[in-house]
Protein backbone atom coordinates (compact mmCIF):
# COMPACT_ATOMS: atom_id res chain seq x y z
CA UNK A 1 0.00 0.00 0.00
CA UNK A 2 0.84 3.90 -0.45
CA UNK A 3 2.25 5.71 1.88
CA UNK A 4 -0.83 7.84 3.22
CA UNK A 5 -1.31 11.43 1.96
CA UNK A 6 -2.89 12.63 5.23
CA UNK A 7 -2.14 10.31 8.70
CA UNK A 8 -2.92 11.06 12.34
CA UNK A 9 -2.22 9.61 15.08
CA UNK A 10 -3.56 9.87 18.59
CA UNK A 11 -3.99 13.71 18.04
CA UNK A 12 -5.23 15.63 21.51
CA UNK A 13 -5.59 19.45 21.25
CA UNK A 14 -7.57 21.38 24.46
CA UNK A 15 -8.30 24.89 23.78
CA UNK A 16 -6.44 27.96 26.09
CA UNK A 17 -8.01 27.61 29.26
CA UNK A 18 -10.34 24.85 28.86
CA UNK A 19 -10.46 21.62 30.65
CA UNK A 20 -12.46 19.60 28.33
CA UNK A 21 -10.37 18.25 24.75
CA UNK A 22 -12.11 19.17 21.96
CA UNK A 23 -10.25 16.45 20.18
CA UNK A 24 -8.71 13.24 21.72
CA UNK A 25 -6.79 10.41 20.36
CA UNK A 26 -7.89 11.04 16.99
CA UNK A 27 -6.58 8.85 14.22
CA UNK A 28 -7.19 8.17 11.05
CA UNK A 29 -5.65 8.18 7.47
CA UNK A 30 -6.11 9.15 3.98
CA UNK A 31 -5.09 8.27 0.17
CA UNK A 32 -3.73 10.48 -2.63
CA UNK A 33 -6.88 10.62 -4.70
CA UNK A 34 -9.07 9.89 -1.84
CA UNK A 35 -12.66 11.75 -0.65
CA UNK A 36 -13.01 11.72 2.67
CA UNK A 37 -16.18 13.18 4.62
CA UNK A 38 -16.07 13.75 8.25
CA UNK A 39 -19.45 13.79 9.99
CA UNK A 40 -20.60 14.64 13.59
CA UNK A 41 -22.68 16.26 15.88
CA UNK A 42 -21.98 20.35 16.47
CA UNK A 43 -19.42 20.83 18.95
CA UNK A 44 -17.39 17.06 17.96
CA UNK A 45 -13.77 18.89 16.68
CA UNK A 46 -14.71 18.50 13.26
CA UNK A 47 -13.44 22.55 12.67
CA UNK A 48 -10.71 21.63 14.90
CA UNK A 49 -8.87 18.72 13.36
CA UNK A 50 -9.00 21.05 10.14
CA UNK A 51 -7.37 23.39 11.81
CA UNK A 52 -4.78 21.54 13.39
CA UNK A 53 -4.22 19.91 9.63
CA UNK A 54 -2.83 23.23 8.71
CA UNK A 55 -1.32 24.41 11.53
CA UNK A 56 -3.50 26.73 12.73
CA UNK A 57 -3.73 25.08 15.83
CA UNK A 58 -1.01 22.47 17.18
CA UNK A 59 -1.74 19.36 18.66
CA UNK A 60 -0.74 19.00 22.74
CA UNK A 61 -0.38 15.27 21.95
CA UNK A 62 0.06 12.95 19.01
CA UNK A 63 1.44 13.27 15.07
CA UNK A 64 0.17 14.81 11.99
CA UNK A 65 1.86 13.95 9.01
CA UNK A 66 1.30 15.12 5.42
CA UNK A 67 3.10 14.88 1.89
CA UNK A 68 5.06 12.04 4.06
CA UNK A 69 6.77 14.63 6.58
CA UNK A 70 5.55 15.08 9.74
CA UNK A 71 3.88 19.09 10.17
CA UNK A 72 6.04 21.41 12.09
CA UNK A 73 7.27 24.66 12.27
CA UNK A 74 9.57 23.62 9.00
CA UNK A 75 6.67 21.92 7.09
CA UNK A 76 3.65 24.19 7.64
CA UNK A 77 4.26 26.72 4.89
CA UNK A 78 4.58 23.86 2.27
CA UNK A 79 1.79 22.25 3.79
CA UNK A 80 -0.49 25.65 3.41
CA UNK A 81 0.40 26.10 0.12
CA UNK A 82 -0.33 22.70 -1.20
CA UNK A 83 -3.63 22.58 1.25
CA UNK A 84 -6.55 24.72 0.41
CA UNK A 85 -9.07 25.01 2.76
CA UNK A 86 -12.42 26.73 2.63
CA UNK A 87 -13.73 27.71 6.44
CA UNK A 88 -17.14 27.37 7.85
CA UNK A 89 -17.89 30.78 7.80
CA UNK A 90 -16.36 32.37 4.15
CA UNK A 91 -16.54 36.43 5.91
CA UNK A 92 -13.16 34.88 7.53
CA UNK A 93 -11.60 34.18 4.48
CA UNK A 94 -11.94 37.06 2.12
CA UNK A 95 -8.95 39.44 2.01
CA UNK A 96 -9.46 41.79 -0.80
CA UNK A 97 -11.82 44.26 -1.69
CA UNK A 98 -13.06 42.49 -4.94
CA UNK A 99 -13.61 39.17 -5.68
CA UNK A 100 -11.34 39.46 -7.98
CA UNK A 101 -8.18 40.18 -5.96
CA UNK A 102 -9.46 38.27 -3.48
CA UNK A 103 -9.04 35.21 -5.39
CA UNK A 104 -5.56 36.86 -7.07
CA UNK A 105 -4.25 37.57 -3.36
CA UNK A 106 -4.08 33.80 -2.92
CA UNK A 107 -1.94 33.23 -6.36
CA UNK A 108 0.03 35.45 -5.87
CA UNK A 109 0.75 33.95 -2.27
CA UNK A 110 1.94 30.77 -4.29
CA UNK A 111 4.09 32.45 -6.51
CA UNK A 112 2.10 32.00 -9.60
CA UNK A 113 2.90 34.75 -12.37
CA UNK A 114 0.73 37.61 -13.76
CA UNK A 115 -0.17 36.03 -16.77
CA UNK A 116 -1.15 32.59 -15.37
CA UNK A 117 -2.98 34.54 -12.48
CA UNK A 118 -5.37 35.81 -15.14
CA UNK A 119 -6.93 33.01 -16.83
CA UNK A 120 -6.92 30.90 -13.47
CA UNK A 121 -8.98 33.75 -11.86
CA UNK A 122 -11.15 33.16 -15.08
CA UNK A 123 -12.00 29.78 -14.96
CA UNK A 124 -12.46 29.34 -11.61
CA UNK A 125 -14.99 32.04 -11.31
CA UNK A 126 -16.77 30.10 -13.85
CA UNK A 127 -16.54 27.24 -12.85
CA UNK A 128 -18.71 28.77 -9.74
CA UNK A 129 -20.93 30.68 -11.86
CA UNK A 130 -20.09 34.01 -10.71
CA UNK A 131 -18.65 35.96 -13.44
CA UNK A 132 -21.01 39.04 -12.98
CA UNK A 133 -19.27 39.68 -9.69
CA UNK A 134 -15.76 39.73 -9.86
CA UNK A 135 -15.71 43.24 -9.66
CA UNK A 136 -17.72 43.19 -6.09
CA UNK A 137 -16.85 43.24 -2.80
CA UNK A 138 -16.85 39.52 -1.54
CA UNK A 139 -18.55 40.92 1.74
CA UNK A 140 -21.28 42.39 0.39
CA UNK A 141 -22.67 39.26 -1.80
CA UNK A 142 -25.28 36.69 -0.65
CA UNK A 143 -24.66 33.95 1.46
CA UNK A 144 -24.33 31.66 -1.13
CA UNK A 145 -22.31 34.01 -3.24
CA UNK A 146 -20.03 34.20 -0.94
CA UNK A 147 -19.46 30.38 -0.39
CA UNK A 148 -19.09 30.42 -4.35
CA UNK A 149 -16.37 32.60 -4.26
CA UNK A 150 -14.50 31.18 -1.08
CA UNK A 151 -14.80 28.22 -3.39
CA UNK A 152 -13.40 29.61 -6.54
CA UNK A 153 -10.12 31.00 -4.38
CA UNK A 154 -9.48 27.38 -3.45
CA UNK A 155 -10.29 25.67 -7.15
CA UNK A 156 -7.64 28.83 -8.60
CA UNK A 157 -5.01 27.64 -6.64
CA UNK A 158 -5.20 23.69 -7.52
CA UNK A 159 -4.08 22.71 -4.43
CA UNK A 160 -3.35 18.77 -3.53
CA UNK A 161 -5.71 18.39 -0.96
CA UNK A 162 -9.11 20.40 -0.57
CA UNK A 163 -10.17 20.46 3.41
CA UNK A 164 -14.22 21.81 2.81
CA UNK A 165 -15.64 23.30 5.97
CA UNK A 166 -19.13 22.85 5.43
CA UNK A 167 -18.37 24.70 2.56
CA UNK A 168 -21.75 24.36 0.19
CA UNK A 169 -24.41 25.35 3.62
CA UNK A 170 -25.65 27.96 1.84
CA UNK A 171 -26.41 27.05 -1.47
CA UNK A 172 -29.56 25.91 -3.05
CA UNK A 173 -29.82 22.24 -3.70
CA UNK A 174 -28.95 22.59 -6.84
CA UNK A 175 -25.95 24.63 -6.89
CA UNK A 176 -24.54 22.40 -3.85
CA UNK A 177 -24.62 19.48 -6.78
CA UNK A 178 -23.11 21.18 -8.99
CA UNK A 179 -19.96 22.58 -7.16
CA UNK A 180 -19.24 19.44 -5.62
CA UNK A 181 -19.83 18.37 -9.10
CA UNK A 182 -17.18 20.23 -10.01
CA UNK A 183 -14.71 19.38 -7.14
CA UNK A 184 -15.18 15.70 -7.79
CA UNK A 185 -14.33 16.01 -11.37
CA UNK A 186 -10.99 17.81 -9.66
CA UNK A 187 -10.70 14.71 -7.38
CA UNK A 188 -11.02 12.59 -9.84
CA UNK A 189 -8.95 14.10 -12.69
CA UNK A 190 -6.05 15.33 -10.90
CA UNK A 191 -6.24 13.01 -7.65
CA UNK A 192 -6.85 15.58 -5.48
CA UNK A 193 -7.71 14.97 -1.87
CA UNK A 194 -10.81 15.60 -0.74
CA UNK A 195 -11.62 15.99 2.90
CA UNK A 196 -15.04 16.90 3.24
CA UNK A 197 -16.59 18.15 6.56
CA UNK A 198 -20.57 18.21 6.06
CA UNK A 199 -23.90 17.66 7.92
CA UNK A 200 -25.59 16.80 4.35
CA UNK A 201 -25.76 12.97 4.07
CA UNK A 202 -26.68 12.41 1.07
CA UNK A 203 -23.50 13.73 0.53
CA UNK A 204 -21.53 12.27 2.80
CA UNK A 205 -23.11 9.15 0.88
CA UNK A 206 -21.08 9.54 -2.16
CA UNK A 207 -17.80 10.10 0.00
CA UNK A 208 -15.26 6.85 -0.79
CA UNK A 209 -14.70 6.87 2.98
CA UNK A 210 -16.58 8.45 6.51
CA UNK A 211 -15.19 9.60 9.96
CA UNK A 212 -17.52 9.91 12.66
CA UNK A 213 -16.71 11.95 15.43
CA UNK A 214 -18.48 12.05 18.43
CA UNK A 215 -17.63 14.13 21.46
CA UNK A 216 -14.04 15.00 20.53
CA UNK A 217 -13.32 10.98 19.26
CA UNK A 218 -13.51 8.87 15.99
CA UNK A 219 -16.27 6.79 16.69
CA UNK A 220 -16.53 4.96 13.48
CA UNK A 221 -15.11 4.98 10.10
CA UNK A 222 -16.17 2.81 7.05
CA UNK A 223 -17.57 3.57 3.34
CA UNK A 224 -21.15 4.83 3.60
CA UNK A 225 -21.94 1.58 2.88
CA UNK A 226 -20.56 0.51 6.42
CA UNK A 227 -21.34 3.38 7.93
CA UNK A 228 -25.19 3.98 7.54
CA UNK A 229 -25.26 0.39 8.84
CA UNK A 230 -24.97 1.30 11.88
CA UNK A 231 -28.82 2.90 11.49
CA UNK A 232 -30.21 3.93 15.09
CA UNK A 233 -26.60 4.03 16.77
CA UNK A 234 -25.92 6.95 14.17
CA UNK A 235 -29.29 8.65 15.56
CA UNK A 236 -28.29 8.44 18.96
CA UNK A 237 -25.55 10.59 18.23
CA UNK A 238 -27.48 13.50 16.46
CA UNK A 239 -26.94 12.25 13.04
CA UNK A 240 -29.53 10.82 10.49
CA UNK A 241 -29.62 8.70 7.76
CA UNK A 242 -30.16 9.33 4.30
CA UNK A 243 -33.31 9.52 2.79
CA UNK A 244 -33.77 6.23 0.74
CA UNK A 245 -32.75 4.42 4.04
CA UNK A 246 -35.32 6.29 5.95
CA UNK A 247 -37.67 6.27 3.29
CA UNK A 248 -37.20 2.29 2.98
CA UNK A 249 -37.88 1.56 6.94
CA UNK A 250 -40.94 3.41 6.88
CA UNK A 251 -42.54 0.98 4.12
CA UNK A 252 -41.15 -1.85 5.53
CA UNK A 253 -43.30 -0.28 9.17
CA UNK A 254 -45.84 0.20 6.62
CA UNK A 255 -46.02 -3.34 5.48
CA UNK A 256 -43.86 -3.96 2.77
CA UNK A 257 -41.54 -6.79 2.83
CA UNK A 258 -38.34 -4.61 1.19
CA UNK A 259 -35.07 -5.80 1.53
CA UNK A 260 -32.80 -3.67 3.14
CA UNK A 261 -28.84 -2.14 1.91
CA UNK A 262 -30.02 0.30 -0.47
CA UNK A 263 -28.42 3.93 -0.03
CA UNK A 264 -29.77 6.05 -2.66
CA UNK A 265 -33.39 6.65 -4.35
CA UNK A 266 -32.39 4.74 -7.42
CA UNK A 267 -32.04 1.73 -5.68
CA UNK A 268 -35.10 2.12 -3.46
CA UNK A 269 -36.90 2.45 -6.81
CA UNK A 270 -35.28 -0.37 -8.02
CA UNK A 271 -36.34 -2.75 -4.88
CA UNK A 272 -39.84 -1.71 -5.30
CA UNK A 273 -39.58 -2.17 -8.89
CA UNK A 274 -38.63 -6.03 -7.98
CA UNK A 275 -40.73 -6.25 -5.25
CA UNK A 276 -43.43 -5.74 -8.03
CA UNK A 277 -42.41 -8.00 -10.15
CA UNK A 278 -42.49 -11.17 -7.82
CA UNK A 279 -45.89 -10.66 -6.98
CA UNK B 1 -49.59 41.96 12.41
CA UNK B 2 -50.43 41.98 9.11
CA UNK B 3 -47.30 42.34 6.92
CA UNK B 4 -47.77 44.06 2.86
CA UNK B 5 -45.12 44.82 0.33
CA UNK B 6 -46.44 47.13 -2.18
CA UNK B 7 -44.35 47.65 -5.33
CA UNK B 8 -40.75 47.23 -3.42
CA UNK B 9 -37.44 47.88 -4.73
CA UNK B 10 -34.24 47.96 -3.42
CA UNK B 11 -31.10 49.15 -5.25
CA UNK B 12 -27.17 48.43 -3.01
CA UNK B 13 -25.09 51.24 -3.85
CA UNK B 14 -27.77 53.52 -5.55
CA UNK B 15 -25.99 55.91 -7.43
CA UNK B 16 -22.85 54.21 -7.81
CA UNK B 17 -21.08 52.08 -10.87
CA UNK B 18 -21.31 49.25 -8.09
CA UNK B 19 -25.34 49.69 -7.97
CA UNK B 20 -27.45 46.70 -8.18
CA UNK B 21 -30.88 45.82 -7.85
CA UNK B 22 -31.56 43.29 -5.52
CA UNK B 23 -35.78 43.32 -5.41
CA UNK B 24 -37.95 45.17 -7.61
CA UNK B 25 -41.52 45.11 -8.00
CA UNK B 26 -42.15 43.38 -4.84
CA UNK B 27 -45.73 43.07 -4.02
CA UNK B 28 -46.18 40.53 -1.30
CA UNK B 29 -49.20 40.07 2.04
CA UNK B 30 -47.72 37.68 4.80
CA UNK B 31 -50.96 37.53 6.84
CA UNK B 32 -50.85 37.44 11.06
CA UNK B 33 -50.13 34.20 12.34
CA UNK B 34 -49.33 32.58 8.50
CA UNK B 35 -45.86 30.67 8.54
CA UNK B 36 -44.51 31.56 5.23
CA UNK B 37 -41.30 30.01 3.56
CA UNK B 38 -39.08 31.92 0.95
CA UNK B 39 -37.32 29.86 -1.63
CA UNK B 40 -35.12 30.50 -3.96
CA UNK B 41 -31.87 30.42 -5.93
CA UNK B 42 -28.59 32.08 -4.35
CA UNK B 43 -28.74 36.22 -4.73
CA UNK B 44 -32.04 36.04 -5.56
CA UNK B 45 -32.98 39.11 -2.94
CA UNK B 46 -34.25 36.79 -0.16
CA UNK B 47 -32.08 38.26 2.82
CA UNK B 48 -32.56 41.32 1.19
CA UNK B 49 -36.13 41.29 1.38
CA UNK B 50 -35.97 39.36 5.05
CA UNK B 51 -33.88 43.00 6.26
CA UNK B 52 -37.33 45.07 5.28
CA UNK B 53 -39.02 43.35 7.78
CA UNK B 54 -37.76 45.40 10.58
CA UNK B 55 -36.43 48.18 9.34
CA UNK B 56 -32.44 47.40 8.90
CA UNK B 57 -33.17 48.01 5.26
CA UNK B 58 -35.61 50.75 3.62
CA UNK B 59 -36.73 50.10 0.27
CA UNK B 60 -35.62 52.71 -2.55
CA UNK B 61 -39.35 52.42 -3.76
CA UNK B 62 -42.24 51.66 -2.68
CA UNK B 63 -43.67 50.72 1.12
CA UNK B 64 -43.17 47.84 3.73
CA UNK B 65 -46.31 48.20 6.07
CA UNK B 66 -45.55 46.15 9.12
CA UNK B 67 -49.14 46.35 11.31
CA UNK B 68 -49.10 50.41 12.23
CA UNK B 69 -45.48 51.04 10.99
CA UNK B 70 -45.07 52.07 7.44
CA UNK B 71 -41.40 52.08 6.13
CA UNK B 72 -41.03 54.39 2.97
CA UNK B 73 -38.08 55.17 0.64
CA UNK B 74 -35.71 57.56 2.36
CA UNK B 75 -37.85 57.74 5.99
CA UNK B 76 -36.81 55.93 8.89
CA UNK B 77 -39.48 55.02 10.84
CA UNK B 78 -39.58 57.25 13.97
CA UNK B 79 -39.34 55.27 16.29
CA UNK B 80 -37.45 51.78 15.29
CA UNK B 81 -36.93 50.10 18.69
CA UNK B 82 -40.63 48.98 18.64
CA UNK B 83 -40.26 47.45 15.66
CA UNK B 84 -37.38 45.48 16.49
CA UNK B 85 -39.10 43.92 19.50
CA UNK B 86 -41.89 43.02 17.86
CA UNK B 87 -39.89 41.43 14.66
CA UNK B 88 -36.86 39.19 15.88
CA UNK B 89 -34.71 38.22 12.83
CA UNK B 90 -32.16 35.36 13.07
CA UNK B 91 -29.86 36.21 10.56
CA UNK B 92 -27.73 33.99 7.94
CA UNK B 93 -24.67 34.45 9.50
CA UNK B 94 -24.48 33.97 13.46
CA UNK B 95 -21.96 35.34 13.75
CA UNK B 96 -23.14 38.91 12.56
CA UNK B 97 -25.52 38.90 15.52
CA UNK B 98 -23.23 38.56 18.06
CA UNK B 99 -21.14 40.66 19.94
CA UNK B 100 -21.10 40.10 23.79
CA UNK B 101 -18.18 38.82 26.14
CA UNK B 102 -20.17 36.37 27.47
CA UNK B 103 -23.15 33.66 25.77
CA UNK B 104 -25.07 34.91 28.83
CA UNK B 105 -24.42 38.94 28.32
CA UNK B 106 -25.44 38.01 24.41
CA UNK B 107 -28.99 36.33 25.37
CA UNK B 108 -29.53 39.24 28.13
CA UNK B 109 -28.83 41.77 25.88
CA UNK B 110 -32.05 42.47 24.09
CA UNK B 111 -34.43 41.68 27.26
CA UNK B 112 -32.27 44.61 29.28
CA UNK B 113 -32.78 47.21 26.49
CA UNK B 114 -36.18 46.59 26.60
CA UNK B 115 -36.29 47.27 30.20
CA UNK B 116 -36.75 43.54 31.13
CA UNK B 117 -35.10 43.30 35.19
CA UNK B 118 -31.44 41.41 35.12
CA UNK B 119 -32.42 38.19 37.31
CA UNK B 120 -35.52 37.88 34.70
CA UNK B 121 -33.36 38.01 31.98
CA UNK B 122 -30.87 36.10 33.16
CA UNK B 123 -33.56 33.07 34.23
CA UNK B 124 -35.10 33.51 30.82
CA UNK B 125 -31.63 32.81 29.28
CA UNK B 126 -31.16 29.84 31.36
CA UNK B 127 -34.18 28.72 29.74
CA UNK B 128 -33.51 29.33 26.90
CA UNK B 129 -29.81 27.80 26.20
CA UNK B 130 -31.38 24.64 27.13
CA UNK B 131 -34.44 24.94 24.39
CA UNK B 132 -31.88 25.19 22.03
CA UNK B 133 -29.95 21.98 22.87
CA UNK B 134 -26.80 23.82 25.01
CA UNK B 135 -25.89 23.40 28.76
CA UNK B 136 -25.50 25.92 31.09
CA UNK B 137 -22.06 25.73 30.90
CA UNK B 138 -22.14 27.62 27.69
CA UNK B 139 -23.71 31.25 29.31
CA UNK B 140 -20.23 31.44 31.15
CA UNK B 141 -18.20 31.56 27.34
CA UNK B 142 -17.00 33.57 24.91
CA UNK B 143 -19.88 33.30 21.94
CA UNK B 144 -16.90 33.34 20.13
CA UNK B 145 -14.96 30.37 21.66
CA UNK B 146 -18.05 27.88 19.90
CA UNK B 147 -18.26 25.59 17.58
CA UNK B 148 -20.23 26.59 14.28
CA UNK B 149 -23.32 25.12 14.85
CA UNK B 150 -23.12 26.10 18.94
CA UNK B 151 -23.02 29.36 17.67
CA UNK B 152 -26.25 29.05 15.96
CA UNK B 153 -28.13 28.05 18.09
CA UNK B 154 -27.04 31.22 20.52
CA UNK B 155 -28.42 33.19 18.06
CA UNK B 156 -31.35 31.46 18.11
CA UNK B 157 -31.84 31.64 21.56
CA UNK B 158 -30.81 35.84 21.37
CA UNK B 159 -33.36 36.67 19.22
CA UNK B 160 -36.21 34.09 21.31
CA UNK B 161 -34.98 36.09 24.48
CA UNK B 162 -37.16 39.23 23.19
CA UNK B 163 -40.09 36.82 22.37
CA UNK B 164 -41.00 38.85 19.56
CA UNK B 165 -44.68 38.62 17.65
CA UNK B 166 -43.16 38.22 14.19
CA UNK B 167 -40.15 35.62 14.26
CA UNK B 168 -38.16 36.15 11.05
CA UNK B 169 -35.52 32.95 9.80
CA UNK B 170 -33.06 33.27 7.22
CA UNK B 171 -31.75 29.81 6.91
CA UNK B 172 -31.81 28.91 10.91
CA UNK B 173 -30.52 25.48 10.05
CA UNK B 174 -27.56 25.98 8.31
CA UNK B 175 -24.49 24.63 10.40
CA UNK B 176 -26.77 22.32 12.82
CA UNK B 177 -26.56 18.98 12.81
CA UNK B 178 -29.46 16.49 11.94
CA UNK B 179 -31.04 16.06 15.16
CA UNK B 180 -30.42 19.99 15.40
CA UNK B 181 -31.70 20.98 12.75
CA UNK B 182 -35.02 18.88 13.34
CA UNK B 183 -35.32 19.64 16.89
CA UNK B 184 -34.83 23.74 16.32
CA UNK B 185 -37.65 23.27 13.33
CA UNK B 186 -39.88 21.43 15.86
CA UNK B 187 -39.51 24.14 18.44
CA UNK B 188 -39.99 26.95 16.23
CA UNK B 189 -43.34 25.13 15.06
CA UNK B 190 -44.75 24.43 18.39
CA UNK B 191 -43.67 28.71 19.31
CA UNK B 192 -45.61 29.56 16.16
CA UNK B 193 -48.76 27.59 16.95
CA UNK B 194 -48.89 28.41 20.68
CA UNK B 195 -48.08 32.06 20.63
CA UNK B 196 -49.39 32.35 17.55
CA UNK B 197 -46.80 33.74 15.81
CA UNK B 198 -46.28 34.78 12.36
CA UNK B 199 -43.15 32.93 11.08
CA UNK B 200 -41.16 33.96 8.01
CA UNK B 201 -38.14 31.14 6.96
CA UNK B 202 -36.02 31.12 4.23
CA UNK B 203 -34.85 28.00 3.50
CA UNK B 204 -33.07 25.84 0.98
CA UNK B 205 -34.31 22.61 1.86
CA UNK B 206 -37.51 21.73 0.35
CA UNK B 207 -38.54 19.28 2.84
CA UNK B 208 -39.09 22.29 5.15
CA UNK B 209 -40.95 24.02 3.38
CA UNK B 210 -43.10 21.43 2.32
CA UNK B 211 -43.57 20.63 5.68
CA UNK B 212 -44.09 23.75 8.19
CA UNK B 213 -45.41 26.24 5.64
CA UNK B 214 -49.01 27.17 5.28
CA UNK B 215 -47.82 29.22 2.24
CA UNK B 216 -44.78 29.77 -0.18
CA UNK B 217 -42.82 32.16 -1.72
CA UNK B 218 -41.04 32.07 -4.58
CA UNK B 219 -38.27 34.31 -5.27
CA UNK B 220 -36.21 34.89 -8.78
CA UNK B 221 -33.38 37.45 -10.07
CA UNK B 222 -34.91 40.15 -7.17
CA UNK B 223 -38.84 39.66 -7.80
CA UNK B 224 -41.66 37.43 -6.91
CA UNK B 225 -42.09 34.51 -9.24
CA UNK B 226 -44.89 32.49 -7.84
CA UNK B 227 -46.51 31.99 -4.85
CA UNK B 228 -48.64 29.56 -3.20
CA UNK B 229 -49.44 26.36 -1.22
CA UNK B 230 -46.29 23.98 -0.90
CA UNK B 231 -49.25 21.65 -3.05
CA UNK B 232 -49.50 24.12 -5.78
CA UNK B 233 -45.91 25.19 -5.63
CA UNK B 234 -44.33 22.05 -6.26
CA UNK B 235 -46.91 20.51 -8.33
CA UNK B 236 -44.99 21.79 -11.52
CA UNK B 237 -41.09 20.45 -10.69
CA UNK B 238 -40.26 21.28 -14.36
CA UNK B 239 -41.12 25.19 -14.26
CA UNK B 240 -39.84 24.81 -10.71
CA UNK B 241 -35.87 23.36 -12.63
CA UNK B 242 -36.11 26.18 -14.74
CA UNK B 243 -35.28 28.48 -12.52
CA UNK B 244 -32.46 26.20 -10.29
CA UNK B 245 -35.22 24.69 -7.98
CA UNK B 246 -36.10 21.30 -6.78
CA UNK B 247 -38.26 19.81 -4.96
CA UNK B 248 -38.55 17.79 -1.50
CA UNK B 249 -36.88 14.26 -1.78
CA UNK B 250 -40.46 12.95 -1.55
CA UNK B 251 -41.70 14.27 -4.40
CA UNK B 252 -38.87 12.88 -6.30
CA UNK B 253 -39.35 9.71 -5.38
CA UNK B 254 -42.81 9.86 -6.25
CA UNK B 255 -42.72 11.23 -9.67
CA UNK B 256 -39.23 8.38 -9.98
CA UNK B 257 -41.82 5.84 -9.02
CA UNK B 258 -44.52 7.46 -11.65
CA UNK B 259 -42.16 6.77 -14.89
CA UNK B 260 -40.88 3.86 -14.14
CA UNK B 261 -44.31 1.76 -13.58
CA UNK B 262 -46.31 4.03 -14.97
CA UNK B 263 -48.89 4.79 -12.58
CA UNK B 264 -50.09 7.91 -11.29
CA UNK B 265 -49.48 8.20 -7.61
CA UNK B 266 -52.42 10.33 -6.42
CA UNK B 267 -50.83 12.12 -3.15
CA UNK B 268 -48.88 15.06 -3.37
CA UNK B 269 -46.10 13.17 -0.78
CA UNK B 270 -45.64 16.73 0.44
CA UNK B 271 -43.85 15.21 3.78
CA UNK B 272 -42.06 11.20 4.32
CA UNK B 273 -44.96 10.17 6.49
CA UNK B 274 -48.00 11.14 4.22
CA UNK B 275 -45.40 9.57 0.70
CA UNK B 276 -45.27 6.34 2.97
CA UNK B 277 -48.58 6.12 3.38
CA UNK B 278 -49.38 7.36 -0.09
CA UNK B 279 -46.88 4.70 -1.61
CA UNK B 280 -48.21 1.61 0.37
CA UNK B 281 -51.66 2.47 -0.98
CA UNK B 282 -50.78 2.58 -4.44
CA UNK B 283 -48.24 -0.40 -4.28
CA UNK B 284 -50.82 -2.30 -3.16
CA UNK B 285 -53.18 -1.17 -5.75
CA UNK B 286 -50.59 -1.54 -9.00
CA UNK B 287 -49.63 -4.89 -7.43
CA UNK B 288 -53.48 -6.06 -7.04
CA UNK B 289 -54.28 -5.27 -10.66
CA UNK B 290 -52.24 -7.56 -11.76
N1 LIG C 1 -11.84 29.11 19.91
C1 LIG C 1 -12.31 28.21 20.79
N2 LIG C 1 -12.03 28.33 22.12
C2 LIG C 1 -12.51 27.43 23.01
N3 LIG C 1 -13.27 26.37 22.68
C3 LIG C 1 -13.58 26.19 21.38
C4 LIG C 1 -13.11 27.11 20.38
N4 LIG C 1 -13.58 26.69 19.17
C5 LIG C 1 -14.30 25.56 19.41
N5 LIG C 1 -14.29 25.26 20.73
C6 LIG C 1 -14.94 24.09 21.38
O1 LIG C 1 -14.32 22.91 20.90
C7 LIG C 1 -15.27 21.89 20.62
C8 LIG C 1 -15.12 21.42 19.18
O2 LIG C 1 -15.45 22.50 18.33
P1 LIG C 1 -15.42 22.40 16.75
O3 LIG C 1 -15.57 23.79 16.22
O4 LIG C 1 -14.24 21.64 16.32
O5 LIG C 1 -16.74 21.55 16.47
P2 LIG C 1 -17.42 21.11 15.10
O6 LIG C 1 -17.46 19.64 15.09
O7 LIG C 1 -16.76 21.79 13.97
O8 LIG C 1 -18.91 21.64 15.31
P3 LIG C 1 -19.97 22.33 14.30
O9 LIG C 1 -20.67 21.22 13.60
O10 LIG C 1 -20.91 23.03 15.21
O11 LIG C 1 -19.22 23.26 13.40
C9 LIG C 1 -16.63 22.49 20.97
O12 LIG C 1 -17.04 22.05 22.23
C10 LIG C 1 -16.39 23.99 20.97
O13 LIG C 1 -17.23 24.64 21.91
N1 LIG D 1 -24.61 44.61 1.14
C1 LIG D 1 -24.75 44.45 -0.18
N2 LIG D 1 -24.24 45.35 -1.05
C2 LIG D 1 -24.40 45.19 -2.38
N3 LIG D 1 -25.04 44.16 -2.97
C3 LIG D 1 -25.56 43.23 -2.15
C4 LIG D 1 -25.45 43.32 -0.72
N4 LIG D 1 -26.06 42.25 -0.19
C5 LIG D 1 -26.53 41.52 -1.22
N5 LIG D 1 -26.24 42.10 -2.41
C6 LIG D 1 -26.63 41.62 -3.75
O1 LIG D 1 -28.04 41.62 -3.86
C7 LIG D 1 -28.52 40.43 -4.48
C8 LIG D 1 -29.50 39.72 -3.56
O2 LIG D 1 -28.80 39.27 -2.41
P1 LIG D 1 -29.50 38.52 -1.19
O3 LIG D 1 -28.51 38.45 -0.10
O4 LIG D 1 -30.80 39.16 -0.90
O5 LIG D 1 -29.74 37.08 -1.84
P2 LIG D 1 -30.32 35.73 -1.20
O6 LIG D 1 -31.53 35.36 -1.97
O7 LIG D 1 -30.46 35.88 0.26
O8 LIG D 1 -29.18 34.68 -1.58
P3 LIG D 1 -28.53 33.45 -0.73
O9 LIG D 1 -29.46 32.29 -0.89
O10 LIG D 1 -27.24 33.21 -1.45
O11 LIG D 1 -28.34 33.90 0.67
C9 LIG D 1 -27.28 39.60 -4.82
O12 LIG D 1 -26.97 39.71 -6.18
C10 LIG D 1 -26.17 40.19 -3.96
O13 LIG D 1 -24.93 40.13 -4.60
MG1 LIG E 1 -17.39 23.28 12.62
MG1 LIG F 1 -29.43 35.08 1.89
Amino acid sequence: MAEPILSLEEVCFRYPNQSEYAVQHVSFQAERGEWLAIVGHNGSGKSTIARLLIGLLRPERGVIRLFGRPLDETTVWDVRRRVGMVFQNPDNQFVGTTVEDDIAFGLENNGIPRDEMAWRIDEAIRQVHMEPFLHHEPHRLSGGQKQRVAIAGILALRPDMIILDEATSMLDPRGRDEVLETVRRLNRQHRITVLSITHDLEEAAKADRLIVMNKGEVMAEGTPEQIFRLGSKLERIGLDLPFAVKMGSRLREQGLPLRLGYFTMEELVEELWTLYSKT
Amino acid sequence: MDIVFENVEHIYNARSPLARRALYHVNVTIRSGAYVAIVGHTGSGKSTLLQHLNGLLQPTSGTVKIGEETITSGKRPKQLKPLRKKVGIVFQFPEHQLFEETVEKDICFGPLNFGVPEEEAKRKARELIRLVGLDDETLAKSPFDLSGGQMRRVAIAGVLALEPEVLVLDEPTAGLDPRGRREIMEMFYRLHREKRLTTVLVTHSMEDAARYADELIVMHEGTVWGQGTPEEVFRDAERLAAIGLSVPETVKLKRALERRFGVAIPSPCLTIEQAAEAIRDWFSRVSAHE
